[in-house]
């Protein structure tokens, strides 16, 4: 578009809405650590702003919600095909100049505070181990940012701080628009966007920093009434997003648990044992450093550091005895995975944005399945011997002392 | 046979599989109970020596499970061109007697995800308006002691099932052996046995629980209304919208934008086959508890939308119902959901958009009064 911003648009032909996300790139890890949390106040002061347009999308039926990641803020909506006008009006007007006064920050420093509360409140896990997995892998202060930030930091978040944050990343030039509609040619002409098949500029993307981890004390958490241990095991992934090593260590966490069991629930008693790669759970939507996490919830009686010899002794069996059809029956269950979030045009207009701003071209995001499909189980036994030889850090959250 | 298969229009690259079973007999407490062991233990159902979900997981199929007070929902999505052979497996698994050994580790299972869940107050608060749902007790806590006693006394025996139900979202119809395939999941079901009609509610009921150590309290105050049928439905649909269905609603703006006490407090309509539950649920700090459950009553009692206001909650209410036809998995579910309450689904997804357009704000004001301006039938209060 002149402005810079860049459009995608893909047809999804047996939608009755147009789903559209907004993807700016800018998260908690752009933070500075004099304004820790203010890309998450920034998203809140945004979306809660009761513009024209903002009343124009909810009176027909409209919705417009947001997400801080570490990387990137979304901002998606949802409405009728036929209102679709006065979505796109609604998502574009948040990169324009954002109504801020003092009351709406500290109403919003408020709720994020609620938010806060709740996340780490309201569940038996609280927050497990999402919240404290950051700070537990990593040392330099934009990794180890929880996402939500510090409370303090942001009672002290004034106009001036908010608007040079908005003038920085909230920027034409620094997002990406994403569209899923049955039909985009009206939408097009809204925009004034000429049809381009896969002309989408790719942008110069940056690999983030993919530190090597020390050696660390457990990070432990109390939680007098949590009913059982949580433990997580985590690695700083070497790789970049959806490189082969990348690839393989994501068809590696299926094949160690999978939806409802794998090599890891055989060989070891817990309650529940998970294996994922991403901050949360989500291989594809992120920049590097990516963690590999192992989560373990077992009785209180067992030292939680017990769990880490018993969990590379399976990595060094995986990395001797995976085979193609495991990784097969892994890859085929990951695209099968994929497929379902891809059909909803919610999601699709999501991983379009995202792959857009995390990988430079949002085309990658349909090589995903292809690319799993192809996954060499060398690969995968390479990645499993990595990572029993590599160092992890242990967070741990329960009732053990 | 006593089930019945639906294929939906097509859809795109998957197909989505849905099987209803339910549990035969027993109070609902003790049909929840037999329902969660039933979940616990369909993924592992030997087939040819290894568990279904293995079996499935080589198809690259995905398997996912769910409970409530009438029996489980299997779920499976996967590549249309799998669809016969991961259907044959399932139907192997159900057919096949499960070893007791597999029950008594589902027995374990169901025990501790109950521990965990019962110090967790949004699950404990969902499970008991699941119980709202499916009953109507004399006493909402006596309902949930039961609960917690059938759940510490889960016995590791398998249930008898009743008729089963499969509805299917695929990219094509499929060929008549896949559709007999399919029908035969629901074959083989046991005879129905009918349930003894559980006494009904004649006093408002007041619930504390003290889940956890949380530092706010978790409120829901819950009216019984008429089935998803019921003429006054839509109408409380729509009331629903306006209390706390979107960003701008009434109790966004007065316990979100007004007071930043709450990040997302909500206001919910679902239907059970007799009767349904019209929820609100706001999360407070703890010593703001009293406070806050007077003013929902009195956003609640004291509501009178202007046509205006009601104009946008029907149209939130419309998009909604057209966003969830929008993706297979939420069309699947969304069917699933109606033809539990016995709604056929093409003709629920024509009519209910008509049904909600025809509420007007004089319709609504009287529904209300109707149904929400007594004392709700049900309070909980989780700290």
């Amino acid at each position: 578009m002149p402005f810079g911003l860049r459009v995608l648009v893909r047809a999804t032909p047996d939608s009755e809405v147009v789903s559209a996300t907004l993807a700016v790139r800018v998260g908690s890890r752009s933070e500075t650590s004099a304004w820790s949390g203010l890309a998450h106040l920034a998203e809140h002061v945004t979306c809660g702003q009761e513009t024209a347009a903002a009343q124009r999308l909810s009176a027909a039926g409209g919705s417009c919600n947001a997400v801080t990641q570490p990387d990137l803020t979304l901002y998606h909506g949802q409405v009728v095909a036929e209102e679709a006008p006065t979505l796109l009006d609604r998502l574009l007007e948040i990169l324009g100049e954002p109504a801020i006064d003092a009351r709406r920050i500290a109403t919003e420093a408020t709720i994020v505070g609620d938010e806060i509360s709740a996340a780490m409140d309201s569940t038996v896990m609280g927050g497990f181990p999402w919240l404290w997995l950051p700070a537990a892998l990593y040392d330099s202060p934009e990794l180890a940012h929880n996402g939500y930030g510090d409370l303090e930091s942001l009672r002290r978040v004034d106009e001036a701080a908010l608007t040079a944050f908005f003038s920085r990343h909230y920027r034409a030039d620094n997002a990406v628009l994403a569209i899923c509609a049955a039909d985009p040619a009206p939408l097009m002409a809204v925009l004034g966007v000429a049809e381009r098949e896969a002309a989408v500029p790719v942008q110069d993307h940056t690999p983030g920093p993919t530190p090597v981890l020390t050696p660390a004390a457990p990070y432990a958490l109390i939680a007098p009434r949590q009913p059982h241990q949580a433990t997580a095991i985590a690695w700083s992934l070497p790789d970049q997003p959806m490189s082969w090593g990348h690839i393989a260590t994501t068809v590696l966490a299926d094949i160690l648990v999978g939806d409802h069991g794998g090599a890891l629930e055989e060989q070891i008693e817990a309650l529940e044992v998970s294996a994922y790669v991403g901050p949360f759970g989500d291989p594809w939507g992120i920049a590097a450093p990516l963690p590999f996490v192992v989560e373990i919830h077992h009785s209180a009686d067992l030292d939680p550091e017990s769990w880490v010899p018993s969990v590379r002794e399976v990595l060094r069996s995986l990395a001797h005895d995976t085979d193609a059809d495991a990784v097969a029956a892994a890859a085929r269950t990951l695209a099968v995975r994929f497929f379902a979030a891809w059909d909803d045009p919610a999601e699709q207009s999501k991983i379009m944005a995202t792959t857009e701003l995390v990988y430079g071209d949002a085309n990658r995001a349909l090589q995903i399945p292809g690319l799993l499909a192809a996954t060499d189980p060398a690969e995968v036994r390479a990645a499993a011997a990595a990572l029993a030889a590599a160092p992890a850090r242990l967070l741990t959250r329960g009732p053990r002392s | 046979m006593t089930g019945s298969v639906t294929l939906l229009r097509p859809s795109a690259d998957l197909a989505w599989l849905r099987l209803r079973i339910r549990v035969k007999s027993g109070t609902t407490a003790q049909r929840l109970v037999a329902a969660r062991l039933l979940r616990a233990a369909v993924p592992e159902l030997p087939v040819d020596g290894l568990p279904l979900h293995t079996r499935l997981t080589t198809l690259g199929a995905l398997l996912t499970v769910s409970a409530d007070g009438h029996g489980i929902a299997v779920y499976v999505t996967v590549v249309p061109e799998r669809l016969a052979a991961a259907t044959d497996l399932i139907r192997a698994a159900l057919q096949t007697p499960p070893p007791a050994e597999l029950a008594r580790a589902a027995a374990d299972e169901v025990v501790a995800v109950w521990e965990w869940m019962s110090a967790d107050s949004e699950s404990a608060a969902d499970l008991i308006a699941d119980l709202a749902l499916h009953t109507a007790p004399p006493s909402w806590p006596e309902l949930y002691q039961e609960m917690a006693q059938a759940m510490s006394a889960v016995s590791p025996s398998f249930p008898g099932l009743g008729p089963a139900t499969a509805t299917l979202v695929s990219p094509f119809v499929p060929d008549p052996a896949v559709e007999r395939a399919i029908a035969g999941l629901t074959e083989g079901a046991h005879a129905v046995v009918a349930t003894a009609e559980e006494p009904v509610a004649t006093t408002p009921a007041t619930l504390r629980l003290d889940v956890a150590s949380e530092a706010s309290a978790l409120v829901r105050l819950g009216w019984r209304t008429p089935p998803r049928t019921h003429p006054d439905f839509p109408s409380l649909a729509v009331a629903a919208r306006i209390l706390g269905g979107h960003y701008r609603s009434l109790l966004m703006r007065t316990f979100r934008q007004e007071r930043g006490w709450s990040y997302s407090p909500w206001a919910m309509l679902r239907s059970g086959p007799e009767r349904g539950l019209w929820q609100v649920s706001v999360r407070v700090p703890a010593d703001r508890v009293d406070e806050a459950t007077a003013r929902v009553r009195e956003l609640v009692t004291g509501c009178r939308p202007t046509p205006a206001e009601c104009a946008v909650a029907v149209a939130h209410t419309v998009a909604e119902h057209r966003t969830l036809w929008s993706s297979g998995e939420s069309r699947l579910t969304l069917s699933g959901y109606w033809q539990d309450l016995g709604l056929q689904p093409e003709a629920e997804r024509r009519d209910w958009p008509r049904r909600v357009g025809e509420v007007s704000a004089d319709r609504l004001h009287g529904v209300m009064r109707t149904h929400l301006s007594r004392p709700p039938d049900l309070t909980m209060i989780l700290t």
